[in-house]
């Protein structure tokens, strides 16, 4: 059995019960809201045992039936009645430190590397696995950003944190803007070419994608948008194993912007990747490989470990 | 010779302390108490990374010539009720964070790869013998396997206040300070001993379990952890369970009440740490 942790309301880990239903796998649906308000765990170490349940649902550890577990954990926290959210804090982290220590297996665990919630310092990470990332300036300082707009044909600002926000190209009005602002950090890099990739790692599994596009940031834009499958250069998928290797992360989706000269440009590597569109265009060829991975049929895991250990 | 910021909350007693030590000398530094306060460019060029600060007179320094002592930068910053509020929070911290890891010289980083005080705890225990329960019920904690001499360390997981529980006593969860889950481990006793390091400087500054070679031997390999993931000012504090001494606590950000009584050789060392001094 697979178990899926989540909120029902996530569109992405409502796609993924359904793939790995259509594909035959045994699941198990672990509401996280319901945790949260109703729902009690234990674990202690010393046996390496315990549980996380709500209502009639219980995920038992260890439990030789349950052969992995697919979290997607939402910070709900934050949009909850301040009466409710000491609990909401506490189960949080209670499911963050279950699943870290138990030893079934999770895609992915939550002890990886965070850097993802600190853009600049993840573009660190990404150019010491061996990615090319896009010439970048973060500021609080009107001049500082004004000089680094001037300086390309085609700037985008965007958020520093991991707290979702939309591209934006910085035009006119947005340049008089910045003029204007003082004291707020922001983001400016320089946009590359017209096309992304999106690359999802699972395991060893590649899956990738071109989206051509004029739109400055195609998951809202309505822009006309093509899609092609992608075949990566090998430089590029060698830097892909070497952040997963750093990261200890399994299932990854990888951002890139491709240059006019076919250079891939790193933009982000996302530890909870919303993967649901690019796994109907694929004939639900990535949440074969998740699922695979999850129920233990995929022995790329397995070799992996035996050759690091 | 490098060029000193101190960042933290005007509540906070070490920076206070640490100003003051700074200006007796005649140290120029800049004191942040508002991310508003802090001007800084961070680039990345062909791969590589550089930033440069403004100090208060309109210079900017490069970072590389900055040192930085960072204390409970989420005081720093308004959260307030509203989504947009948070963002902006957000920004300003994920904005200062990118800074420091441009800063060599800086006392204690907010982000290694990957580094948090839960991460280092698990990474201490593998050394020494101290098994957590964590539960969402307080009758689950009441009934844990608890030996005759042990008690129960018991922390809020929503809040982190902490206490003690002894099986012995006659409390509950209706007299137990509240919450609505927590972190407990078993312990032999209420004694500690606790070292207060600044870079390789070490001190044992409470000494209730003796200087017994078990608990130096977890203290030593608590501190070497520690410094391992980037910790340069931090407190160790170690207790004992049954099965051996074990590393309970490592505190990021220690207060001068803490180690009143060997505040003068703190300060000293962290303004030798930062200006050179």
């Amino acid at each position: 059995m697979i178990a899926l942790v989540g909120l029902s309301t996530d569109r992405t880990m409502a796609h993924a019960l359904l793939a790995g239903r259509l594909l035959g796998y045994d699941l198990q649906f672990f509401d996280l809201l319901r945790f949260y308000q109703e729902g009690d765990f234990y674990w202690d170490d010393s046996t390496q045992s315990g549980f996380l349940e709500y209502g009639d649902v219980r995920l038992e550890f260890p439990d030789s039936k349950l052969t992995g577990i697919y979290a997607r954990l939402i910070g709900l926290e934050n949009d909850v009645p301040h009466a409710m959210r000491d609990r909401y804090r506490a189960f949080s982290t209670a499911m963050r430190e279950v699943l870290a220590r138990s030893s079934t297996l999770v895609i992915n665990r939550p002890v990886g590397e965070t850097s993802n919630s600190v853009k600049p310092f993840h573009m660190q990470i990404l150019a010491a696995c061996g990615f090319r990332v896009p010439e970048t300036v973060v500021t609080n300082c009107s001049e500082h950003a004004l000089a680094f707009v001037d300086s390309y044909s085609q700037v985008i600002c965007k958020g520093i944190s991991s707290e979702k926000t939309r591209a934006l190209l910085v035009d006119q009005n947005e340049r008089s803007k910045i003029a204007h602002t003082q004291s707020v950090p922001a983001l400016f890099q320089e946009r590359i070419g017209e096309s992304e990739v999106r690359l999802h790692l699972v395991g060893d599994d590649i899956h990738a994608e071109r989206i051509t596009t004029r739109a400055v940031d195609y998951r809202f834009d309505k822009a006309p948008k093509q899609f092609d499958r992608e075949t990566p250069p090998d430089e590029i998928v060698q830097a892909c194993y070497r952040y997963r290797d750093l990261s200890g992360y399994e299932f990854i989706g990888f951002d890139f912007r491709v240059g006019h000269d076919g250079r891939y440009f790193a933009l982000e590597a996302n530890p909870m990747p919303g993967y649901d569109g690019y796994d109907r265009r694929s004939g639900l060829a990535i949440s074969d490989s998740l699922f695979r991975l999850l129920s233990g049929k995929s022995v790329q895991r397995a070799k992996r470990s035996a050759s690091s250990a | 010779m490098t060029f000193p910021i101190l960042v933290g909350p005007k509540t906070d007693t070490t920076l206070e302390a640490l100003s003051l030590g700074l200006v007796s000398k005649g140290i120029r530094f800049h004191r942040i108490t508002n991310l508003e306060q802090l001007q800084f460019v961070y680039r990345v060029t062909n791969n590589k990374v550089e930033a440069e600060v403004r100090t208060p007179d309109g210079e900017w320094w490069n970072a590389g010539g900055l040192s930085m002592v960072l204390r409970h930068p989420h005081l720093l910053v308004e959260y307030g009720s509203t989504r947009e509020e948070r963002f902006l929070a957000s920004e300003r911290i994920a904005a200062l964070t990118s800074l420091c890891t441009t800063i060599p010289n800086l006392i204690n980083p907010p982000l290694m790869s990957g580094w948090a005080p839960s991460h280092l705890r698990r990474a201490c225990s593998s050394h020494s013998p101290a098994a957590e329960i964590l539960s969402g019920s307080w009758r689950a904690i009441e009934s844990a396997s608890i030996g005759e001499r042990e008690e129960l360390h018991v922390e809020d997981l929503a809040t982190s206040n902490r206490w003690i529980w002894k099986p012995t006593s006659s409390a509950t969860r209706a007299n137990s300070p509240g919450g609505t889950a927590w972190r407990a481990y078993r312990a032999l006793s209420s004694r500690y001993n606790v070292y207060l390091c600044v870079d390789d400087w070490v001190e044992l500054i409470v000494d209730e379990l003796g200087r017994r070679q078990d608990v130096e031997l977890t203290g030593t390999l608590s501190v070497e952890l520690a410094r391992k993931a980037g910790l340069r000012f931090f407190a160790a504090i170690i207790g004992e369970s049954a099965s051996g001494p074990f590393l309970a606590q490592i505190i990021t950000e220690p207060t001068c009440n803490l180690y009143v009584h060997h505040q003068k050789q703190v300060h000293e060392r962290l303004s030798a740490a930062l200006a050179g001094v």
